[in-house]
């Protein structure tokens, strides 16, 4: 960690209240991590991504500079009723694995991926 | 030409023109898409304020005038220059930032969408990069050697993608997929049976559709896309750094999955300068990856999907690129 980091005047200034994330942002500065080892971290953390939820106490995360919804925007409280197909998380289908799996798509793309 | 997204726009997508490409942006409510949009967009702006080449009014710019002295810089453009210093270093400076003194020579001194395949003919100045190492970050003290110009197309789009991703879900409690011209970040819940990709780069190029799980990227590199004109034929936009032109055309496209986005394009990215070393080096890392060939032969590695041979009367001739371009 780095002497800024370390510094709470650091977080303040820059309005982000999740340290954790500044200092996971940061490390890469470091350039330790090699593919293998950001391979694993992400196989460490996936469980964790799936089971994605606010902040613990319900409040909207507030992480950019500003600390203020672009456009005045609110979030959305739970799902919408009505809603027939609800997100459910599509586990790595590559278990053991250091990269996510890539299977085959079943059914209409959502997105195009080609030379940018 | 970048990519051209053809794909439909449902109720849980939006897509709008960026940076001469196409943002896409789906989520897996429709309810919540409008203020994960607002999101998007303006990180997108703040990204692009950060670390632009083409605006004079860009956070880099201001670097450049601190000749060689370190600047305090946001964390945003610290996160940024990080990650292309990180890319640098991972793949030996294969993926290197500072190659946007190289670029300009080449002629790709403006937003693409101001520069013209036709414009074949211009004179053009193949200069080296300087290296990555005339960079250096702490903290967010940034220094950068005199005369030395980044350019972070490679990786801040990548960045821009999984933040923005990062960031919508975060606020929203949604699955999102964030695609800025084909670099996919997700993060959140995916959809039943993973986020579909259709991975292909020109219009007839051979095609696949993907299924990536939850929290993943992917990341398309092309030396077919993102071409302009200068003398000695078509140039493309993948530089080697260590000869300042555009890399030999070993591969038409590299498509690359991985835990994010930024890794996803520092091995797409890489994968193209690289050239006959790539294959390789994607056996040793076990990552999935798809790598088409200047007669699109498919090659996959890693867990990504066989595809079926093309038929040989269906290949193109290879599209001329800068292979002939000279130092002057």
């Amino acid at each position: 960690m780095t002497g800024n980091q370390a510094d709470p005047r650091f977080h303040r200034d820059l309005g982000y209240r999740r340290a954790t994330s500044v200092t996971v942002g940061l490390a890469a500065a470091s350039v330790a991590a090699s593919f293998v080892v950001a391979g694993a971290a992400w196989a460490a953390t996936q469980e964790a991504r799936e089971n994605h939820a606010s902040n613990p106490d319900g409040s909207v995360p507030a992480t950019d500079d500003s600390g203020a919804n672009p456009g005045g925007a609110t979030a959305p409280q739970g799902q919408p009723n009505g809603t027939t197909s609800q997100p459910r998380p599509s586990r790595n289908s590559n278990p053991g694995s250091l990269w996510p799996g890539v299977t085959g798509g079943g059914g209409p793309p959502q997105v195009s991926s080609g030379g940018s | 030409m970048p990519l051209v997204e053809t794909l439909p726009v449902g109720p849980d997508t939006a897509q709008w023109s960026l940076w001469s490409t196409t943002a896409r942006l789906v989520v897996t409510d429709p309810a919540a898409l409008a203020a994960v949009r607002a999101v998007v967009e303006a990180e997108l702006a703040e990204v692009e304020l950060a670390c632009s080449r083409f605006r004079p009014d860009s956070e880099i710019m201001r670097v450049y005038a601190g000749a060689g002295r370190p600047v305090r810089v946001s964390l945003r453009l610290a996160e940024l220059i990080a990650a292309a210093l990180a890319a640098a270093e991972r793949t030996d400076g294969d993926v290197d930032p500072t190659v946007a003194v190289a670029l300009r020579g080449l002629g790709y001194d403006r937003d693409f969408a101001e520069l013209s395949v036709a414009g074949a003919g211009a004179r053009v100045v193949v200069v080296p990069a300087p290296g990555w190492r005339r960079v250096r970050l702490d903290g967010l003290e940034l220094t950068v050697d005199p005369g030395v110009e980044l350019d972070l197309g490679a990786t801040a789009k990548a960045w821009a993608a999984d933040r923005c991703a990062r960031l919508a879900t975060d606020r929203y409690d949604v699955g999102v997929l964030v695609s800025l011209g084909g670099d996919i970040a997700t993060a959140g819940p995916a959809p039943e049976g993973g986020w579909r990709v259709l991975v292909q780069d020109r219009p007839g190029d051979p095609a696949t559709t993907v299924s990536l799980p939850a929290g993943a990227g992917l990341a398309t590199s092309s030396t077919v896309s993102r071409c302009w004109g200068g003398d000695g034929g078509i140039l493309h936009h993948i530089l080697d750094p260590r000869s300042g032109l555009p890399a030999p055309p070993v591969w038409r496209t590299a498509s690359v999955a991985a835990p994010t986005c930024v890794e996803a394009n520092t091995l797409s990215t890489a994968v193209l300068v690289r050239g006959r070393r790539a294959p390789a080096w994607l056996r040793e890392l076990g990552a999935p990856a798809r790598l088409v060939d200047t007669r699109l032969a498919v090659s996959t590695f890693g867990s990504w999907p066989a595809e079926p041979a093309v038929p040989m009367e269906n290949v193109p001739v290879p599209v001329q690129t800068s292979a002939e371009v000279t130092a002057s």
